[in-house]
């Protein structure tokens, strides 16, 4: 086990501010040369097992990555995930040859690289942790599937959420419905078994519309699971009807 | 849980946003401390309720008081019942940032036939609840856990050069994950001179700082999506959560000094004590 490094803020910051001058570091090999300098490696308390996150490929499924971020950091404190310089660190050096292989393309010019760098290499905001560093994006796919499945396995709820970028954006950006566990749940189990609710974003859009309409005001933290589940299948029956 | 105005019951609801009940209120009083050593955020809840229907309901153990915590930022949506101390304690990890909390009342049983002078005369047959029906609800309370509202404000201000502007000008530009103050490059060269001792950091408190947070306010009000997916935004929204200001709807001078912790004195007090 290893203790968790991440950026000092200067570094993230000049990282940031020196991509164009960087291209071919991030085009090559990397920053292994700087990586220990201490403003490089301030290690938090938090431990892991890095050895997970050194078999990423990118030829694999976003599924499978997931699996293995997860392994590597599945007990990080949800607050410290949402700490960028973290992210932004694993992407530059730990998970640097995926990070590249999966999100810069070698045949893209200097601006397109220089925006994939800005994209996926670093993890500022909510939205850049959750859906655009690299690093992040696959640990938020194991985590929001962890909350969903409770005690249960992650691996059919991760497959529903990594299966394609839509499903992912569908379930993963309706925080208010999605983070309520034992609404969220019921709304995966339909989605596998009626997979016409998200045939299409519309399809889904008009799903979850059909959720928010008839559920506004029902405490389902109060409910069996099986009365959650008959009313979220009532709601994708209305919504495949229309 | 998403309640507003808009929310349809198929049983009344006392809350500011029904009419179901005539001169009735519901509130909920909550102070929070956040204690990093023991990783723990306490809430400590006072409710009022200004309807004896209900109150009747709640000590006959039939409707319980119960607050709904949620964080957008970490996925983290539950709802918990208030115990006798009326206090919530929960993990520090779960939350970063904006946390809604929401005070509910909700049934514990079900209460096959209610009635009320309290209730508006729509209602004058029985009402039954149901086991875990949504009877009342109050605002919505906003708290920033956390140290992201603790950063300094220099952290998300950045001093930029514009060969674009007059000289003696000063522009802020907030599509940056930095705020941009900039200013011209004979204009730069002076504040950074002035920035390098105490005396002028106290100085450019009211005179960059103060109109470029009023421009930053100026700008939230008018598009209250502008700088969204900006790292200063979350910072500048915390800082904002923490002292009750909503950017939307400001009082940009008086918000600002507030945000700026009264800068205008410590200002003065530069110039005096440099007179001296």
């Amino acid at each position: 086990m290893k203790r968790l490094p991440y950026l000092s803020e200067p570094v993230e910051e000049k990282l940031q501010q020196d991509i164009h001058s960087n291209l071919s570091r991030y085009r090559g090999a990397g920053f292994g040369d700087v990586a220990s300098r201490p403003d490089w490696a301030i290690e938090c308390k938090f431990e892991y097992d890095p050895l997970p996150l050194s078999k990423l490929d990118a030829e694999n499924s976003e599924y499978d990555n997931s699996l293995l971020v997860w392994q590597a950091l599945s007990l990080l404190p949800t607050s410290l995930a949402c700490e960028g310089r973290i992210w932004a660190r694993l992407s530059h050096v730990e998970c640097f040859e995926y990070a590249k292989a999966r999100w810069l393309p070698s045949a893209d010019s200097d601006d397109q690289t220089a925006s994939a760098v800005q994209l996926h290499f670093f993890a500022t905001t909510m939205t850049a942790r959750r859906d655009d560093n690299a690093i992040a994006r696959l640990w938020w796919s194991a985590k929001i599937a962890s909350r969903i499945a409770g005690e249960g396995d992650i691996a059919d709820t991760l497959k529903l959420i990594t299966m394609t970028a839509d499903i992912r954006s569908n379930i993963v950006e309706r925080t208010m419905m999605m983070s309520r566990p034992v609404l969220a749940r019921a709304v995966i189990e339909v989605m596998q078994s009626v997979p016409a609710v998200h045939g299409s974003e519309a399809a889904f859009r008009e799903f979850m519309k059909m959720l928010n309409r008839s559920g506004g005001g029902i405490v389902f933290e109060r409910l069996a699971p099986k009365d959650v589940l008959a009313f979220v299948e009532n709601c994708a029956k209305l919504t495949v009807a229309t | 849980m998403k309640l507003s105005s808009s929310s349809r019951f198929p049983h009344p609801v006392l809350s500011l946003d029904t009419s179901d009940y005539r001169d009735a209120t519901f509130g909920l009083e909550i102070t929070y401390t956040e204690d990093f050593k023991l990783g723990q955020l306490t809430l400590v809840c006072n409710s009022t309720v200004g309807c004896p229907s209900m109150e009747d309901l709640i000590q006959k153990d039939l409707v319980g008081l119960s607050l709904s915590v949620g964080c957008r930022d970490t996925y983290y949506r539950e709802i918990h019942d208030l115990n006798a101390d009326a206090q919530i304690v929960l993990p520090l990890d779960h939350f970063f940032g904006r946390v809604e909390l929401t005070p509910l009342l909700i049934s514990k049983a079900s209460i096959a036939s209610h009635t009320s002078t309290d209730l508006s005369a729509e209602f004058q047959q029985p009402i039954a609840f149901r086991e875990g029906d949504l009877v009342g609800y109050a605002p919505t309370m906003v708290i920033t856990v956390g140290r992201l509202k603790l950063e300094k404000f220099d952290s998300i201000f950045q001093l930029s050069e514009a060969d674009d502007l007059d000289e003696g000008e000063v522009a802020v530009d907030v599509e940056a994950d930095k705020i941009q103050i900039q200013v011209s490059p004979a204009m730069k060269q002076m504040v950074d001179g002035l920035r390098i001792n105490t005396t002028g950091q106290r100085l450019l408190l009211s005179m960059i700082y103060l109109p470029a947070v009023m421009e930053v306010l100026s700008i939230l009000m008018g598009e209250s999506g502008a700088g969204s997916g900006r790292r200063w935004k979350e910072v500048f929204t915390a800082k904002c959560d923490r002292l009750g200001i909503n950017p939307e709807k400001s009082d940009l001078l008086r918000d600002a000094q507030r945000l700026l912790h009264f800068p205008v004195p410590v200002s003065l007090g530069a110039i005096s004590e440099e007179d001296e």
